[in-house]
C-alpha cells in the first residue's frame, strides 16, 4: 500500500520527505528499509522526531497487517457453521465414514481414470444434499460438456420421484471452459451470498467437473505463471468454502506415475492425480476412485468400484474401502 | 538499545522452557530426548509431503505452550504461554486442537471433566491465529506482533510463534520474481527485495525482541537426489529460506540454493530441520483379487495404518547425527516418540 494513501494519518509532508531522501513510497518500504534510526539519518534535519518516526510506523504496520483471533473465539464460529451444515450419504457408508462425512466447509478432490465413478460420486452426494435440505441448492460447474441433463433427471427420479422436479430447479449447471470463466461465475455467487438481500434457496454445494482441463494447460517447467494461477484459484475456493460454509467437490484427471503411485494402497496403480505436487496441498481431501470389473446380474449389471482416501486433513489418510454402482447409483457392495 | 536488550532477564525464560522437556504424555514413561535439546530462541523447519502430520506436529507445541503448566497442585506439563499462528492456507483447525487438548487434560482430570474444559477453554485465549493472504502482508503482520502482543495479550508472554506453512504463496512470489527480473533493474530499491527476506528479518527480529520458540512449515516439493538407504530429504524449493547445515560457523554466510545469485545474509538462522513422511506400508500386489485384499486389510494393513505413525528426521545444526523420532496421530492424541 502507498504510503501516501495513509494520509492524513501521517503528515504528508513526512510522506514527500522519505520519498525524495530515502526512495520509501509503500508500507513495506517504510518497513523494512532499516531502523528509525537509519531513516532519521537520512531525512533533512528537522523533518521529524524520533518518536514520532516510530509511532508513524507502528501506525504503518497496524494498517498493512491482518487482524489475529483468539482460539476461543474462532472455535465458537466453526460450531455455528457446523451446525447449519447436515451430513449426507454418498450412498455407500464406509466411505462416508472414511472422509469424516461428505460436507462442512472443505474442499473435496475426487480423482480417477475414466469410468472410474468420479461424476457418479459428486451427483449422488449433490443429489442427496439437495433432498434433504429443501433451502439450499448446487452449483455444478462443467468444463467439457459432458453434464447430461435428461440422465440427472432419471438419476433423482430414482432417488424421489415425487420431488424431483424442485430438486432439480435447485440445481444450477453453469458450462464454463475457461479458468477466466469459472472465475467470473465464482465472483458472481460470492457477491450474491456477500449481499443481505438475496432471498430464497443458497448455495451449498459445488461440483467442479472437472479442473484438470482449466489448468493443466498453463502449467509449464519454463513459467511459474501456470502454478500461481493455480495456486491463486485454488485458494479462492478454500476461501469461498471457509467463508460462506459451502461444500466444494473438485473432479481431477490423472497423470502417469511411474514404475506405480506410492499412495495407493495397491500396487496395481499407475497413475495418480494430474496437477502435479503442488496440487496435492491444496485440497483438504483427496479421493481416487477404480473401477475393479463389471458383473453381470439378472437385477441388472453393475460395476465394482474402490475408493481410497490418498489423504485427508479431517480423518486418517491410506483408508480405502469397496462400493458398486449400478444404472448409476453407487452403493455398497453385498459380500463379494 | 542493545545494553536494554541485554537487561531483559533471559535466564528465568530459558527455565520455564526447560519443562517443555520434561512433558510427556502419562502412558509414556521417558520423555523424548528430541525435546532436550530444545530452548526458546530456536528455530525449526518442518518439512513433507502433504498430509504427512507437519499440521499435527505443529498442534503439539502448540498444546505444550498453552496448556496450563501448575494449577491446584496437578502438574499439566504444558507452559501456560501465549501462542500466535500465521495460517496461511487456512488448514489449521481450531476444532481439532480443542479436542486434542481437551483429551490431554482430562487425563490429568478423569473425575472432573467440567474442570479439564474450563482450563481447554482458559488455554485457548492464549491461543491467536492471523491468516495474511500475502508473503508481504504475513511480513507487515509480524512486524506489527509487538503492538498487538500489548494490547491484546497483556497478561501472556509469547512462547511460540508458527508459520503453516510457508510454501503458500511460493508460486505466486516465484510468478512475480521471474517477471522482475524481465524488467529492466534500477538500483535496489527495498520493494524489489524477495518478500521472503522480509518474513524472515521480520521473524528475526521477533526471535531477539521476543526469544519465542518459532516452527515453520514448508512443502516437501522435489525429493532431494538419492542417498542410499532409507533416507529422504526434500530439497528447499524457497530461494533464500534459511537451509540447514552442519556448520555451526555461524560468521560463514550459507551457500544460496542457486548459485549463480549472490548469497544473501541471513537473518533468521535455522536450528533443527525436521523432515515428515507417512510410515511405508506395503501395498497389495499388482495380480490381487479383490476379495483377497479385503481379507489382507483386515489381517494386517488395517492396524498398521490405524497407529497412525510417521516418521520424523530430525537434523541439527552444527551436528553430524540424524535423529529418528515417530510422530503418533491419532482421534484422541498426537505425540512423539523416541525410536
Amino acid at each position: 500500500m502507498r504510503l501516501a494513501s495513509v494520509v492524513p494519518l501521517i503528515p504528508a509532508e513526512l510522506v514527500a520527505a522519505l520519498d525524495h531522501s530515502c526512495g520509501i513510497r509503500t508500507d513495506t518500504d517504510l518497513l523494512f528499509f532499516g531502523s528509525s534510526l537509519d531513516i532519521i539519518k537520512r531525512l533533512p534535519l528537522g523533518t521529524v522526531t524520533l518518536s514520532d518516526l516510530q509511532k508513524f510506523t507502528e501506525l504503518v504496520a497496524e494498517q498493512a497487517s491482518v487482524p489475529g483471533y483468539r482460539g476461543d473465539e474462532i472455535l465458537a464460529g466453526t460450531a455455528r457453521t457446523y451446525e447449519k451444515h447436515p451430513q449426507v450419504s454418498c450412498g455407500v457408508k464406509k466411505l462416508d465414514e472414511l472422509v469424516g462425512g461428505f460436507g462442512g466447509s472443505r474442499v473435496f478432490e475426487i480423482s480417477g481414470a475414466k469410468g472410474s465413478g468420479k461424476t457418479a460420486l459428486a451427483l449422488q452426494v449433490v443429489i442427496q444434499h439437495l433432498l434433504s435440505d429443501a433451502d439450499s441448492c448446487a452449483l455444478w460447474i462443467d468444463t467439457s460438456g459432458d453434464f447430461s441433463a435428461e440422465k440427472t433427471a432419471q438419476l433423482v427420479r430414482q432417488f424421489n420421484v415425487a420431488v424431483s422436479d424442485k430438486v432439480l430447479e435447485r440445481l444450477q449447471v453453469s458450462l464454463s471452459f475457461n479458468i477466466e470463466a469459472v472465475h467470473d461465475v465464482l465472483e458472481a455467487l460470492r457477491i450474491s451470498l456477500s449481499s443481505s438481500r438475496t432471498v430464497g434457496p443458497t448455495v451449498q454445494w459445488i461440483v467442479l467437473d472437472s479442473i484438470t482441463p482449466l489448468l493443466l494447460p498453463s502449467l509449464s517447467a519454463v513459467s511459474s505463471q501456470g502454478h500461481a494461477m493455480m495456486t491463486t484459484f485454488m485458494r479462492q475456493l478454500r476461501e469461498l468454502s471457509r467463508t460462506f460454509g459451502i461444500t466444494i467437490m473438485v473432479i481431477n484427471g490423472t497423470s502417469a506415475a511411474a514404475p506405480f503411485n506410492q499412495s495407493s494402497a495397491f500396487a496395481s496403480t499407475i497413475r495418480k492425480p494430474a496437477l502435479g505436487p503442488s496440487f496435492t496441498f491444496m485440497t483438504d481431501c483427496t479421493l481416487w476412485l477404480s473401477k475393479m470389473k463389471d458383473i453381470p446380474d439378472p437385477e441388472g449389471p453393475f460395476s465394482v468400484h474402490v475408493a481410497e482416501v490418498f489423504r485427508s486433513r479431517a480423518t486418517r489418510s491410506k483408508t480405502w474401502c469397496t462400493f458398486q454402482i449400478r444404472y448409476g447409483v453407487l452403493s455398497s457392495t453385498s459380500d463379494l | 538499545m542493545a545494553s536494554l536488550l541485554n537487561e531483559i532477564p533471559r535466564e528465568s525464560l530459558q527455565n520455564l522452557l526447560s519443562s517443555v522437556r520434561a512433558y510427556a504424555p502419562p502412558h509414556i514413561s521417558a520423555p523424548a530426548p528430541l525435546l532436550s535439546s530444545l530452548s526458546r530462541g530456536n528455530v525449526i523447519e518442518v518439512q513433507g509431503p502433504a498430509s504427512s502430520g507437519k499440521t499435527h506436529l505443529l498442534y503439539h507445541f502448540v498444546l505444550l505452550c498453552i496448556a496450563p503448566s501448575r494449577q491446584m497442585s496437578i502438574d499439566f506439563g504444558g507452559n501456560g504461554l501465549a501462542a500466535v499462528i500465521y495460517d496461511t492456507d487456512a488448514s489449521f483447525d481450531v476444532a481439532r486442537l480443542h479436542q486434542l487438548l481437551l483429551a490431554r487434560l482430562s487425563l490429568f482430570l478423569p473425575h472432573n471433566i467440567e474442570m479439564a474444559r474450563r482450563l481447554t477453554e482458559e488455554s485457548l485465549h492464549r491461543l491467536h491465529v492471523f491468516r495474511p493472504t500475502s508473503l508481504l502482508q504475513l511480513a507487515t503482520s509480524l512486524l506489527h506482533l509487538p503492538s498487538y502482543h500489548k494490547v491484546s495479550i497483556p497478561e501472556h508472554e509469547i512462547g511460540l510463534i508458527a508459520v503453516d506453512s510457508m510454501s503458500s504463496f511460493y508460486w505466486t512470489d516465484r510468478f512475480i520474481a521471474e517477471q522482475m527480473r524481465n524488467v529492466p533493474q534500477r538500483e535496489l530499491e527495498p520493494s524489489s527485495v524477495n518478500p521472503l527476506q522480509h518474513v524472515l528479518t521480520a521473524l528475526g527480529r521477533l526471535r531477539l525482541s521476543h526469544a519465542p520458540f518459532i516452527i515453520l512449515t514448508n512443502w516437501g516439493l522435489n525429493l532431494a537426489s538419492q542417498s542410499s538407504g532409507p533416507v529422504t530429504f526434500y530439497k528447499q524449493h524457497s530461494h533464500s529460506f534459511p537451509v540447514h547445515s552442519e556448520n555451526l560457523d555461524t560468521s560463514a554466510l550459507p551457500s544460496s540454493i542457486t548459485d549463480d545469485l549472490p548469497p544473501t545474509p541471513m537473518p533468521l538462522p535455522l536450528t533443527h530441520h525436521v523432515t515428515l513422511f507417512p510410515v511405508s506400508i506395503p501395498p497389495f500386489a499388482p495380480e490381487i483379487s479383490l476379495g483377497d485384499a479385503i481379507q489382507q486389510e483386515v489381517d494386517y494393513r488395517r492396524s498398521m495404518v490405524q497407529k497412525g505413525e510417521i516418521t520424523g528426521l530430525v537434523r541439527t545444526t552444527g551436528r553430524h547425527e540424524i535423529t529418528r523420532l515417530t510422530l503418533c496421530i491419532t482421534p484422541e492424541n498426537v505425540h512423539i516418540r523416541h525410536s
